[in-house]
């Protein structure tokens, strides 16, 4: 299992080819001054009728999508349904960007209310995944996906206690906590994203920390 | 600061965001209190374990590129409404602005109101009255005006229907825009104001007496004899005038027969409501009684009365033998099916169009005992009974066709016309 915080993988469009964390991958416009340039003249091309040109913007920010997404569903299908989804639509939208904010922004508005839509129908539909953590299939599969295997039973295990009380939040605190402590977006880039402000951020990280608390102290006292 | 501040800026002072100034308020009340202070601990120790935990993310899919294009690749492209529209948005607001023009130019006659030439009405029947706005009253004036008693329109029209329906049967003369400048000729004046029984020409108004809307399935079906006699019950308490003995004879038509063989006669239902006082020959205003006159007669005896012939005499007796032939072929058709409404609606027209209001209201009267239950039959009686002047069995037949629910605009005329009957009445000495 690759550590985000040590990702080393080269995103497309790193010009300079630098070793990015996941927490800079998934920001594609974040970076220097150019990305959002980069990303403005794709919007451009295919806001004139280029699809390629969206292909590049898929390339640029499917990880970062993926990453979000991926901590939010269960199950890799559900995954990669979703993230399509949420492309086609950012495809049929995109007329509507109007350079208010970052396209990273944007389109992580559009998948996080996607996400949130999608986990709130499966709720309503009382849809029971054999990927669910309860089960464990997810760890398994996630094992399987794991491209470090050397990775030990301690590390797996306090990650699957990790998972599993993330996974009891509400999905309100649940998408706040990952893209912060996970995807290291700053409360701010969350607020944009989520469309309020920065103090309701703060307070879904406080009521979620609060939660965790009894859950993690199980993970602190084996540490 | 309070324990309800500090929970606010507890989780920005954990990450260590806080201005300088609230951070150094935050550890005073920190410091001051014990319970915040435990909570800051027990929140410090969970943020810790959570940025040293470890959630990964999966991998995207390699071929997740592909298939977003591929489904991008089936959707079409999408853009603002307004890019590379220009042209078409402008050619709509360029259209709409020509309609918008062209409608107010024709908004005034959107709304006319449509004559009653146009629509079949009697034209010598008065209108309703279209409110204090429409239809403004001339000015009074000594001067004789043109009074056009004939509706062109209608006497084409009939002829034309009746050709088709009896195989080309109907003779005509000469060319029809000659024959229709012909029919216009004989204008007769009368002065505004004019009491319709006064008015020269009133009687013999050419114009298809029958609605047009009478239902062509009523044409065939026979009265029975209840029907027919409630219908000349209502006429006999009506009060429906006789026509003189020696009208009859002096009309060019002979009595019709009906379906029993029998002679119904020009009196019709006053022959069977039993005798009654008969009016004075004199007193008919188509002139003495006297045997039917030859076929061309009444052409000559017209050409004798107005002199010497010029090109519109001419075009006027042509009219009139025409009329005359229409009126023989209907006549012959009568005779050889006497229960055939199709054939008696005809002979009415041709009446009317021949100027016999007397065999015009005979054929009425056998329209209405062979379907009592017409209002239109009732209508046309009563404006033949009006131009044989004959107010009271017109009076009666309005208010038959009225009790029948005729049709709207006749409804209104049968009560416009029945109102002025019974003024007329009232003030007849």
């Amino acid at each position: 299992m690759t550590n985000p915080k040590q990702d080393t993988d080269l995103l497309p469009g790193n010009q300079a080819g630098r070793p990015r964390s996941s927490g800079e991958a998934e920001g594609a416009g974040r970076g220097g001054g150019t990305e959002p340039d980069a990303d403005l003249a794709l919007v451009l091309r295919v806001q004139a009728g280029d699809v390629s040109a969206f292909g590049e913007l898929i390339d640029r920010h499917q990880r970062a999508i993926y990453g979000i997404v991926s901590r939010m569903v269960t199950s890799r299908d559900e995954a990669d349904d979703l993230v399509q989804d949420i492309f086609v639509s950012a495809y049929r939208a995109i007329g509507s960007f109007r350079r208010e904010a970052k396209l990273s922004t944007w389109l992580h508005t559009i998948a996080v209310n996607m996400t949130l839509k999608r986990l709130k129908k499966m709720k309503r539909q009382n849809m029971l995944s054999i990927d669910d953590p309860a089960f464990g299939l997810a760890s398994t599969i996630r094992a399987e996906d794991d491209p470090s295997p050397d990775e030990s039973l301690q590390q797996r295990e306090r990650n699957d206690m990790v998972r599993r009380a993330i996974d009891t939040l509400p999905d309100k605190q649940r998408i706040v906590v990952v893209m912060h402590y996970f995807e290291q977006r700053p409360c701010d880039e969350i607020a944009a994203i989520l469309k309020c402000s920065v103090g309701t951020v703060w307070s879904r990280l406080h009521y979620a920390c609060r939660r965790l608390r009894g859950e993690l102290r199980l993970l602190q006292q084996g540490l | 600061m309070r324990c309800t501040h500090f929970r606010k800026r507890i989780m920005p002072y954990i990450e260590g965001t806080l201005p300088e100034r609230l951070q150094k308020l935050t550890e005073e009340h920190i410091a001051a209190c014990e319970s915040c202070a435990r909570e800051l601990a027990e929140l410090t120790q969970t943020v810790h374990a959570l940025r040293q935990a470890e959630y990964p993310a999966m991998e995207p899919a390699l071929d997740l590129r592909s298939r977003i294009m591929a489904r991008l690749a089936r959707e079409p492209v999408r853009r603002p409404w307004f890019v590379g529209r220009r042209q078409a948005y402008s050619g709509a607001a360029v259209g709409l602005l020509v309609f918008a023009i062209a409608l107010a130019a024709v908004w005034p006659y959107l709304f006319q109101v449509r004559r009653p030439s146009q629509s079949r009405m009697p034209s010598n029947v008065q209108q309703p009255a279209k409110g204090p706005a429409a239809a403004p009253k001339p000015p009074p004036s000594t001067k004789a005006e043109p009074y056009t008693v004939i509706a062109d329109g209608h006497a084409r029209d009939d002829v034309d229907v009746l050709s088709k329906k009896l195989g080309a049967a109907v003779p005509r003369t000469g060319a029809s825009p000659e024959r229709f400048r012909r029919i216009e000729a004989p204008r007769r004046t009368v002065a505004p104001g004019t009491p319709l029984k006064n008015r020269p020409g009133t009687a013999p108004a050419r114009v298809s007496p029958m609605p047009a809307h009478k239902e062509s399935a009523d044409r065939t079906k026979p009265a029975g004899a209840k029907a027919v006699a409630q219908a000349t019950a209502g006429i006999d308490e009506a009060g429906i005038e006789e026509i003189p003995k020696a009208e009859m004879e002096g009309s060019p038509t002979k009595p019709h027969v009906n379906g029993k063989g029998g002679k119904v006669g020009y009196g019709g239902v006053a022959e069977e409501a039993g005798p009654r006082p008969r009016r004075a020959p004199e007193s008919r205003p188509s002139g003495p009684a006297g045997p039917p006159p030859a076929p061309g007669a009444l052409e000559s005896a017209w050409l004798e009365r107005r002199g010497t012939a010029s090109s519109e005499d001419l075009s006027v007796e042509a009219q009139k033998q025409h009329n005359l032939e229409l009126v023989q072929t209907y006549e012959r058709k009568a005779k050889e099916s006497p229960n055939s409404q199709v054939v008696l609606e005809g002979l009415l027209n041709a009446y009317n169009q021949a100027g016999q209001p007397r065999d015009e209201y005979m054929t009425a009267n056998q329209l209405v005992r062979l379907d009592p239950k017409s209002a239109t039959y009732w209508f046309a009686q009563a404006q033949a009974a009006e131009r044989a002047k004959m107010p009271r069995t017109a009076a009666a037949s309005y208010r038959q066709a009225i009790g029948l629910k005729i049709a709207q605009p006749y409804f209104r005329v049968a009560k416009r016309r029945l109102q002025a009957l019974e003024a007329e009445r009232g003030t007849r000495p």
